[in-house]
């Protein structure tokens, strides 16, 4: 404690001679390396793929004939079209119905449910994933495979991914509506507006960057979602042709190969890891412009 | 003693005040008056330097406290706020115990003798008796006026030369609002003080010299500097005449 | 005005999206519930598992789950307390490029942590499949939380208390010790929980970090499996493994729920302190 540094932050102004304390630099130094793990985990992950994409390029994980990288194959369309369909299946799903109960917890719910609403939702965004697969392993499954076998496939997928998303959704789209200034609502109500016209005409305009964020945010994990889809998603690797056709996530695929994959294989899994890294790294950003542009 | 020279603080693009000029003999009580906005505060912040904390803010001319030059970047910030102490607008104790208020800053600043300063800081402003079977309770607990006169009691607990307050009463009840006057006023000839207030009548019962702020385009000036009973009894300016008669601002 | 057909349409859907989303969840928590009473017991908690799991219990898997959270957290919070500090107090130009980092971090899909987690911690640094590695890598997936609580709760602290300690000349170190972190303790521990809460979820960064071992373990350079793998490993690769599964989802539920109670308990005792 006994440093000299005072309580300016000493970027200000002109520089203090003598001022920087040893308290400075470690709180400097813990900053850097927090910050510098996302560099870390990217580097790694893509270091390990240069491998593969030296001797593969791009293209070819489109055109190839199929997925054997043990073989030197590696048309990863299929797992790539079965991510994008799983996500945007439950995002079809999740997002009206997160943002409508956020909107019927602020709203619509009498003033005794919002608590208990909340604390009740935020508890399920924290459920685990594996739990959810379980779930829709015994009975979501067994459910679809009495409409169509095998049951395993992209729309137990998708519902499964829904159901997890949601609470994450609902949790970011209402504190985005708790947002909207009183005011703006008070003049909407002075207007005469009834609440279907205040929540489209003022509420979610209003709330747009925070719901954009909640939005993102919930693609971003359910692009990433692993354990629950490879227990329920069937893991062929085949473009599906109808939601009961089963599919395989690059996520999925990943955990599948990981224990024996090898050299080029290997690093072909790091290839689709970094392919990864990079949408949710886009979708973060895109979060943070939102959230920027209310600012 | 103090002395300001052709001092002026911008916040970014906006100036607060420019070219005041103002001088500060030890041992009295200099009131600074004016309307909101003419830069007060602002011209209190840069005597002990905590103007450094507001993001974007700048100050430039000359400020001499007790011959030593408070806007030079090298100064020794510590040590110079432990000569300088300062009392806010709202009551500000740490989430501490009374006790620990006083004497934590005391044990950082490297002092030995905490519990006959804490004893003598607090009959100084009158809490001894009031709070002397409750040291260890939390200082927050406090009314008010307690409360400030706390805060009262931590500044000179180190030993200062000079005292700032910021409008120290105007978050206080009336009753407090006059207990705590009396302690500033008991400050004059130990303590160089230098107090901003709305309230003229209380610059009028305490303070030696009043200098009036005033705006102008803005910007705050100092419209007048002097004796307080000349001030307010002959004031030289047309905008003092008007503020210390209460017609303007 | 609230009689109109698109209003009551409206209130009914966000009505019907709310208790959706509550039978939906509740259905998953309820089966799962269901389905585990017959093998949850104390002996479920206390035994080692046997028979690939489907009898015995989840005695070791317990313990190497918490030795991770520990390696996880013990790894995490000091950088995340500096960070968070650096974030709310010193600031400036580094300020930016390190919470947009942490950002994307807080997005990145788990199991590219568990790719990053092999290829760094198990094979440059020579940790292997062990506690450790699994402990680090979870620690990577922390950090973001940690930072963002400790940051929030730093920033929360009356602007007061900072001007009063710099008037009273008091250091940066001083003013953080004795009343900026003690004030952010409420919200640093809620993320502290929070973190907790996603570590103890996290199946997919374990995989290829923690490994499948499910003895007792001696020592944290041993491979240890984590709760949330075991029910992964039960469901998908043990046939007849279901009610062990479920009873081990059980148990994870209950922790999660645990964590749960304690971040309510300290909010209500912050907000009556």
């Amino acid at each position: 404690m006994g440093d000299g540094s005072s309580l300016e932050a000493p970027s200000r102004g002109k520089a203090r001679v003598g001022s920087a304390s040893w308290l400075d630099a470690l709180l400097v130094l813990c900053a850097v390396v927090s910050g510098g793990m996302t560099l870390l985990v990217a580097g790694f992950v893509a270091r390990e793929s240069t491998r593969v994409l030296w001797v593969v390029g791009l293209s070819r994980w489109f055109t190839d004939p199929s997925w054997h990288p043990a073989s030197g194959l590696f048309n990863a369309l299929p797992m790539v079209v079965g991510t994008l369909l799983t996500s945007m299946l439950a995002l079809v799903l999740a997002v009206p119905a997160g943002v409508l109960s956020a909107a019927w917890a602020r709203w619509v719910a009498p003033a005794w449910a919002r608590g208990p609403y909340r604390a009740l939702v935020a508890l399920l965004a924290g459920i685990p994933s594996v739990v959810y697969g379980l779930w829709g392993l015994t009975v979501l499954v067994p459910a679809i495979a009495r409409v169509q076998a095998p049951g395993s496939s992209l729309l137990a997928g998708a519902l499964v991914l829904a159901l997890m998303v949601v609470p994450t959704i609902a949790l970011f789209a209402e504190s985005a509506l708790a947002s909207v200034p009183a005011p703006l609502l008070q003049g909407a109500a002075a207007l005469g507006l009834g609440p279907w016209a205040t929540l489209r005409g003022v509420a979610l305009p209003a709330a747009r960057p925070g719901l954009v964020a909640a939005v993102t945010l919930g693609a971003g994990r359910a692009v990433g979602e692993t354990m629950a889809l490879l227990m329920v998603a069937g893991n062929v690797v085949e473009l599906p042709g109808s939601v009961f056709d089963p599919v395989r996530t690059l996520a999925a695929n990943i955990a599948l190969e990981m224990a024996y994959a090898t050299a080029d294989h290997r690093s072909a899994l790091f290839a689709t890891g970094s392919g990864l890294l990079v949408i949710v790294a886009l979708l973060v950003l895109v979060a943070d412009r939102a959230q920027r542009a209310r600012a | 003693m103090i002395a300001v020279a052709d001092l002026a603080v911008h916040y970014r693009d906006k100036c607060a005040f420019a070219g005041v000029n103002l001088s500060v003999a030890r041992g009295t009580i200099t009131a600074l008056v004016g309307p909101s906005g003419c830069g007060k505060s602002s011209l209190l912040s840069c005597l002990n330097r905590l103007v450094d904390m507001v993001p974007g803010a700048r100050a430039s001319g000359r400020v001499d406290v007790d011959g030593c030059d408070v806007l030079d970047p090298r100064l020794d910030l510590v040590a110079h706020r432990r000569r300088v102490g300062m009392i806010f607008q709202k009551p500000n104790p740490f989430p501490l115990s009374i006790r620990e208020n006083i004497a934590f800053p005391l044990r950082e600043h490297g002092v030995r003798d905490v519990g006959e300063r804490v004893e003598s800081a607090l009959r100084a402003v009158g809490l001894w008796t009031e709070v002397n079977d409750r040291l260890d309770r939390p200082a927050l607990g406090l009314s008010g006026g307690q409360q400030q006169r706390l805060c009262i009691a931590r500044a000179l607990a180190l030993e200062p030369s000079v005292v700032l307050l910021d409008e120290p009463c105007s978050a206080l009840d009336p009753i407090a609002s006059g207990v705590v006057e009396d302690h500033v006023a008991s400050l004059r000839g130990r303590y160089t003080v230098v107090i901003v207030t709305h309230n003229l009548a209380q610059a009028r019962r305490i303070a030696d010299h009043t200098a009036v702020f005033w705006v102008r385009g803005g910007t705050g000036y100092l419209a007048e500097h002097g004796a307080t009973e000349q001030v307010f009894g002959s004031p030289r300016t047309d905008v003092a005449a008007a503020y210390v008669s209460g017609s303007r601002g | 005005m609230t009689g109109t057909l698109r209003d009551r349409a409206y209130q009914a859907a966000a009505s019907a999206s709310a208790l959706f989303l509550l039978l939906g969840l509740g259905a998953v928590l309820i089966d799962t519930f269901a389905a585990a009473l017959p093998r949850l017991d104390l002996d479920f908690v206390r035994l080692p598992p046997s028979d690939a799991g489907r009898a015995g219990g989840v005695g070791p898997i317990i313990v190497s789950t918490l030795c991770i959270l520990g390696v996880a957290l013990a790894a995490a919070v000091p950088p995340a307390l500096g960070a968070g500090v650096f974030l709310a107090e010193l600031g400036g130009r580094l300020a930016r490029p390190v919470r947009l980092s942490l950002e994307v971090l807080a997005g990145v899909p788990s199991i590219v942590f568990g790719l990053f987690g092999n290829a760094f911690f198990c094979k440059v640094l020579g940790l292997g499949f062990s506690i450790l590695s699994g402990g680090l890598t979870l620690a990577c997936m922390v950090l973001p939380i940690l930072v963002k609580a400790t940051e929030e709760g730093v920033r929360a602290v009356p602007s007061e208390y900072r001007l009063g300690a710099a008037a009273l000349g008091l250091s940066r170190g001083s003013y953080l010790w004795r009343i900026g972190l003690p004030q952010a303790m409420p919200l640093v521990v809620t993320g502290l929980v929070l973190g907790v809460g996603r570590a103890l979820a996290e199946t997919a960064a374990l995989i290829f970090t923690s490994g499948y071992v499910d003895r007792w373990p001696e020592s944290l350079h041993d491979s240890g499996r984590a709760l949330s793998i075991h029910v992964y490993d039960l469901a998908m690769n043990v046939p007849g493994g279901d009610a062990s599964a479920h009873a081990s989802a059980a148990v994870l539920v209950l922790a999660i729920l645990g964590v749960n109670a304690v971040v309510a308990a300290l909010g209500r005792w912050v907000r009556t302190r």
